[in-house]
């Protein structure tokens, strides 16, 4: 881990977020950003290994850099923290290009362990987010066909069980997997809805003649 | 292809065999029609004269004076005259009186023919003005372009009727009704084409060639109406084995004969009663027919469609042929345009044998006879008024057509309100069903209810889901039997057949009728869905607010707080603020989807706190849980969560859902050092919850088991009293 990139609009917030990443990681570099601006502005200036990024900030919305991180800097683990946990905001966030959100209300102790594990290939999808997936990839729109953004089988059985609410490390042991595979399928289910999410968004926007 | 299944012949090769045949018959007809010697007159009989006219004259002969009479024929000057008569120009043969008279005429053919076929003859004519004058004249050949538009209507008539019958019966060659039809088609052009010839003969054939095609005019009526009565033996269901459909042909194959070899009584009873009782054998047949096949809509409509034709056809062919000769105020027309008419019947036949577009021919079935009742009753009235009044033709037709008119479009409009609209149910009348359904909250009832409605508009043997059927818009199938309704709103396609309890076939006013119904309930769905969407966007904004103004003084509160109480305190409080927004997104959820996030929600706490978890519950579990009725049980699994991983310590925890009918009952133990349950001293959260729990009638109870182990229950009953 060699820098990371904070985004929030409360001071406290950041102050917890560096607390947690430093019980993860140790003293880890951070850039930090107080709104959209500042964060474009950020990624623009070097690159990072991890951003931790809140949804509701005072000038915009988080998911503006989600996206433009997901475009500039593809190898970045970007990471909603928010206070959100309604599959809504959180889906949301994952079309735009997130690989998983933490709850900043949790104790940091607990943040550190979910960082952890994202850095470790880990990343966390609640049953509610799988069930959003499931449905997501269930009904073929034109656009995955054409983009090869259709899910494996694969990816389909570690979705179902995470979806009735089986850890990571149980949905190995049912599969015959190590739980570092599981963690592989999670993150391409994660970078399949990024792809077929900006298909869609091109699809419709030749169809409406925008572009 | 393997070697036992004979290959079956295309069926376009039978056509271009019925094709060639039908083009053989019309050339043999055309070359017979033209070998006789031609004069160039077009003749006509002048009944009132007892003389033959001349209507125009052209090539050999073009020195005849239009409007003549012409009065007789020499082979030269030393021989007798022949004297001509208007009856030489006769059509049809078979209305004589008497074999003797038919004998006599074809004797003057051929003197006539005898004489024409000289080098030379003498026409004796006489000229309007009265004058008589004498042509030499020499017979050439007849060309094409001579012959009157009548042969080659005929010959139309012919081919097309042949190869109509041939196109159904190759379309369906095993069936015998097919067969039947098929043998119709071929005796066509044995009737037609000879009468072709001889109706427009110049003046006159050889005796024997005109004895010959008259014969062969008869067998080929005589064969048609034998198949057709063959025809109603097999159709729509056969009356008899097949071997018995030779009975007709057999029968009137000797009828005719007694005709042939002049045995018959008189020629009416040779020829027209024969084919009157064939006529008369099929309706019977049809009648039969019609009896056995209640209850059976397709055959009923084919029948329908079969009769009519031929009720349509025959009495078409009455009303014009009894209009010309007692009314008078139609040109007469000539009998051999009167196979049109048996096209028009042939074309029925076809139609209804192929069972084409069954379900609309009713409709047409009553407008026709609507308009052959018109016609018939404006003629009868006709009738009646001059033979009866002695009324003069011009004002008694007028009357007639004033009369009919006033009463034929009210009556129409009655007859077609009673039979032809049926009192079904009004678009408007189904508006409140509709809106009901689209209301609905779950799907299932949506469908029944859809259902519902269906089985009273159209009251159909059978019902079912057709998910198969993607149309867009409703589909008659199966030749009428069923109709396929579109998908709307949630609810799937459905498969309908035999409407009204199998009384009738489905219509296109059917499918019109429930596109619209489909449109409605369509309508119904995305105005309820606006409605949901605008409660939903504003649930959300509350949402928003509280998270983004309370939520982010919580988050200051968790992580300023000083003490671990306080912290635990907020982040409690922040919890709760969660559970319940995410209550005001008033879905229901399959309990299958909550039995997941609680799975999910204790895995990750009993991981974090190092405790294993043993997780058991339904599977597959079904049904559904209001969000409220999710989220009480949800507080209350995390509350005694809570409780077990901060009190007791434990190292194992068990946590059990099991429905008992609509019973969700929930424990949860753990293994810790617990104090007995008897001597807790019940803190916030557990009388909190008890409270919570109270309202939805639900049973917490806590126990210490054998074994050390303490065990919190409860018990929720899942009635829908429980949903609001």
């Amino acid at each position: 881990m060699n820098h990371i990139l904070l985004v929030d609009d409360l001071s406290d917030a950041l102050a917890m977020l560096q607390d947690a990443i430093e019980a993860a990681f140790g003293p880890v570099p951070c850039t930090l950003a107080r709104g959209v601006g500042e964060a474009l502005a950020a990624l623009e200036a070097r690159d990072y290994d991890l951003a931790l990024v809140d949804l509701a900030l005072g000038d915009g919305s988080g998911l503006e850099v989600i996206a433009r991180m997901a475009q500039r800097q593809p190898q970045c683990a970007v990471v909603v923290a928010s206070i959100h946990d309604d599959d809504d905001h959180l889906f949301q966030a994952l079309q735009a290009g997130a690989q998983g959100y933490l709850l900043k209300d949790h104790p940091t102790a607990w943040l550190a362990l979910q960082l952890q594990g994202i850095a470790q290939g880990q990343p966390p999808l609640s049953p509610a987010i799988a069930r959003r997936l499931l449905r997501h990839f269930h009904q073929p729109p034109a656009a995955q066909a054409s983009t090869g953004a259709e899910l494996s089988a694969r990816e389909r059985d570690v979705l179902g069980l995470l979806a009735q609410g089986v850890r990571i490390a149980d949905i190995g042991v049912a599969l015959g997997i190590s739980r570092h595979t599981v963690g592989d399928h999670v993150k391409n289910i994660y970078r399949k809805l990024n792809i077929s999410s900006r298909a869609e968004a091109a699809l419709q926007a030749r169809s409406l003649g925008l572009i | 292809m393997t070697p036992q299944s004979p290959v079956p012949r295309p069926p376009s090769l039978w056509l271009f065999a019925a094709l060639a045949f039908n083009l053989t018959a019309a050339a043999l007809a055309i070359a017979l029609a033209t070998h006789a010697p031609w004069l160039g007159l077009r003749l006509v009989p002048l009944e009132d004269k007892a003389a033959v006219g001349v209507e125009a004259s052209q090539g050999p002969a073009a020195a005849v004076a239009p409007g003549a009479l012409l009065l007789s024929l020499r082979a030269g000057p030393a021989e007798g005259p022949v004297v001509l008569q208007a009856e030489d120009l006769i059509e049809e043969p078979d209305v004589m009186a008497s074999y003797a008279q038919i004998g006599a005429f074809f004797t003057r053919q051929q003197r006539i023919t005898e004489v024409l076929a000289q080098p030379q003859v003498l026409l004796q004519w006489q000229a309007t003005n009265g004058t008589v004058h004498e042509t030499l004249v020499e017979p050439g050949t007849r060309p094409l372009s001579a012959l009157p538009p009548l042969f080659w209507f005929q010959l139309v008539v012919s081919v097309t009727g042949c190869l109509i019958a041939c196109w159904v019966w190759v379309l369906r060659p095993q069936d015998w009704g097919g067969r039947m039809f098929g043998i119709t088609g071929l005796s066509f052009p044995l009737f037609a084409m000879p009468a072709a010839i001889y109706s427009a003969r110049e003046l006159a054939l050889p005796g024997d060639l005109f004895f010959a095609l008259n014969a062969v005019n008869h067998w080929g009526a005589a064969m048609f109406g034998a198949a057709l009565t063959a025809l109603f033996m097999a159709h729509p269901r056969p009356l008899t084995r097949p071997a018995h459909l030779a009975w007709p042909f057999a029968i009137f194959s000797l009828w005719w004969l007694t005709d042939v070899l002049r045995v018959a009584p008189t020629p009416a009873v040779g020829a027209q009663w024969l084919v009157m009782t064939e006529m008369a054998l099929a309706m019977a047949f049809a009648t039969v027919q019609w009896r056995r096949s209640r209850g059976d809509p397709l055959h009923r409509a084919s029948l329908r469609w079969l009769i009519l034709s031929m009720l349509v056809g025959s009495g078409l062919f009455i009303l014009i042929i009894a209009t010309t000769a007692a009314l008078g105020w139609l040109p007469p027309m000539p009998q051999g345009y009167a196979f049109g008419f048996f096209l028009f019947i042939y074309i029925g036949i076809a139609l209804g044998l192929r069972r084409y577009r069954l379900f609309e021919l009713d409709e047409w079935a009553f407008r026709m006879l609507m308009w052959i009742g018109g016609a018939l009753a404006v003629v009868g009235l006709d009738a009646l008024l001059i033979l009866a009044l002695d009324w003069s033709a011009g004002p008694a037709l007028g009357l007639s057509l004033w009369i009919c008119g006033a009463l034929y479009f009210p009556a129409r409009q009655w007859l077609w309100q009673r039979l032809a609209h049926r009192p079904g149910m009004q678009l408007n009348e189904l508006m409140p069903d509709v809106v009901h359904i689209a209301f609905q909250p779950s799907r299932h009832v949506q469908e029944e209810l859809w259902k519902d409605l269906l089985r009273r508009i159209y009251e159909p043997l059978h019902l079912e889901p057709c998910p198969a059927f993607t149309g867009m818009r409703a589909q008659i199938a199966e030749g009428g039997l069923a109709l396929q309704v579109p998908a709307s709103g949630a609810i799937a396609a459905h498969h309908l057949s035999y409407p009204a309890r199998g009384q009738r076939l489905f219509s296109m006013k059917d499918a019109t009728f429930v596109n619209a119904l489909c449109q409605l309930m369509n309508q119904a769905e995305s105005s309820r869905d606006a409605h949901e969407r605008g409660a939903r966007d504003e649930r959300k904004r509350i949402a928003r607010d509280m998270h983004d103004d309370v939520g982010a003084r919580l988050l200051m509160l968790i992580h300023r707080a000083q003490s671990p109480e306080l912290t635990e305190l907020a982040r409690a409080a922040m919890n709760d603020l969660r559970t319940a927004l995410n209550v005001m997104d008033a879905h229901a959820i399959a309990l299958a989807d909550a039995l997941a996030d609680w799975r999910a929600e204790a895995t990750a706490r009993c991981d974090a706190a190092g405790v294993a978890l043993a997780w058991t519950a339904p599977q597959p579990a079904s049904g559904q849980l209001a969000s409220r009725q999710k989220s009480v049980i949800e507080r209350a699994l995390r509350e005694s969560l809570t409780n077990a991983l901060k009190h007791a310590q434990p190292r194992r925890i068990e946590i059990d859902v099991e429905l008992d009918g609509d019973v969700l009952a929930l424990s949860v133990r753990n293994d810790g050092t617990a104090p007995d349950p008897a001597q807790w001293a019940e803190g916030r959260g557990l009388r909190g919850m008890r409270h919570r729990l109270d309202e939805y009638g639900a049973v917490l109870h806590a126990a210490a088991l054998p074994g050390g182990w303490t065990e919190l229950s409860l018990r929720l009953p899942l009635t829908p009293e429980t949903m609001l």
